[in-house]
């Protein structure tokens, strides 16, 4: 429930749609779709925060020494967003490659000279 | 550009700073993946650090030194092992009790040991070999479109 | 005429992303506030936890986890074993998108040759 980490994940989508939008050069495309998978992981996991919480792991040193940690901060977002940096990895990987073998192909990566299929 | 054994020498700064790098991502990648039910961390992150030994080899060292270190059709049917074992693993839960992926054995040793979490320890490090391999294959695949500007470098520095 | 559009359509998205971010900072919703999890008595005996005041699926992972799982790290007992299907799909996917990169790079990379390089040595030849 932190404000500014809401703001900047729409921020980062926003920012994100615009490059895939407006830009010409292949490869400023591909990072765009990256920057948009990078403001939705942020947002999922800024949903599952509690103020006051630690991290969810059991500490042996603060739980044998007898130190109260307090309660903790939701784990179940952080397991659903190691899945997904996992899928945004694997999409861009297979976008460069397509974008590197048009580069064999056409002999440029401008997106108004690729446009039309060669007989 | 010097020449070594027929094997162009890239800078020596880069190379000693890859020497002394590399131990250290491969033995930190696996302590993170080994202990990964008790620290923070687990199979995915420990897996992504080893794969970056790969790419420090070939900075500093070139495309020659790893294509003849690596055996990459080795990785490749190791990141297919890998997801085997974990397909294994979760049936492991049908054949002893009811449902799939079921910790089936968890109750030897105190909390903090390292197979006290059962099924969850060994599903860990099948996932952790199998991000292993698999990013290693992948950095060397993409790597290797690089052939033809090392080979047009290597006849210039000839000829020079 | 198409750029002032597009400049248009993005500034809406904008303005609705943080009129909902605005609106989901106020009214964030009333489960699992956490403040009555003591950690340390649910770590001295795991066997006795009450299902009855519940307030969301995390307050219910929390309080079984170290009897069902005995792991020290929740969120590596929510990947592989609250919910370990999602990671069998996951590994899936990273299967399939080498496997499609080898299927396009396969000839340019190190294990093949260039179709270009052929047809010169052809035609030298």
């Amino acid at each position: 429930m932190i404000l500014v980490n809401y703001m900047a994940s729409v921020f980062l989508i926003v920012l994100g749609l615009y490059t895939v939008c407006t830009r010409k050069n292949l490869i400023k495309v591909v990072l765009g779709l990256g920057i948009v998978d990078y403001g939705v992981n942020m947002l999922i996991v800024s949903f599952g925060f509690r103020e006051g919480g630690t991290a969810p792991i059991y500490q042996m040193s603060d739980l044998l020494n007898g130190v109260a940690p307090g309660f903790f901060v939701d784990p179940v977002p952080q397991a659903l967003t190691l899945t997904s940096i996992v899928i945004g990895a694997c999409v861009d990987a297979m976008a460069l490659s397509l974008v590197i073998m048009i580069y064999r192909a056409y002999k440029s990566i401008n997106a108004d000279d690729v446009r039309r299929l060669r007989g | 550009m010097k020449f070594r054994d027929g094997i162009e020498e890239k800078n020596v700064i880069v190379k000693c700073g890859a020497d002394i790098f590399l131990p250290f991502a491969i033995v930190f990648g696996l302590y993170v993946i080994l202990f990964g039910t008790v620290s923070p961390g687990g199979g995915f992150q420990g897996g992504v650090i080893v794969g970056s030994a790969v790419l420090l080899l070939y900075l500093g060292y070139g495309l020659k030194v790893l294509a003849k270190i690596i055996n990459t059709e080795a990785l490749r049917i190791n990141e297919a092992l890998g997801a085997t074992v974990y397909v294994v693993l979760g049936l492991l839960g049908i054949i002893f009790g009811c449902n799939f992926c079921r910790n089936v054995f968890y109750s030897n040793g105190a909390v903090g040991d390292l197979v006290s979490a059962g099924t969850i320890t060994f599903m860990s490090w099948a996932v952790g070999y199998k991000v292993l391999t698999g990013v290693s294959f992948l950095l060397i695949l993409m790597l290797g479109l690089l052939r033809d500007d090392e080979e047009e470098e290597q006849k210039e520095g000839k000829t020079e | 005429m198409k750029k002032t559009l597009t400049w248009m359509a993005l500034f809406v998205i904008l303005v609705c992303g943080i009129d909902a971010g605005r609106y989901a900072f106020e009214h964030d919703p009333d489960m699992y506030s956490g403040f009555n999890q003591d950690v340390v008595s649910l770590y001295n005996n795991p066997d006795v936890y009450d299902l009855e005041h519940v307030e969301g699926v995390e307050d219910v992972i929390i309080a079984e986890n170290l009897q069902k799982t005995m792991a020290a790290n929740n969120v590596a007992a929510v990947v592989f074993d609250f919910r370990g299907f999602d990671t069998m799909g996951e590994s899936f996917i990273l299967l399939t998108a080498i496997a499609g990169c080898f299927t396009i790079l396969g000839k340019a990379s190190l294990f093949g040759t260039i179709p270009d390089k052929k047809k010169k040595e052809e035609a030298k030849a």
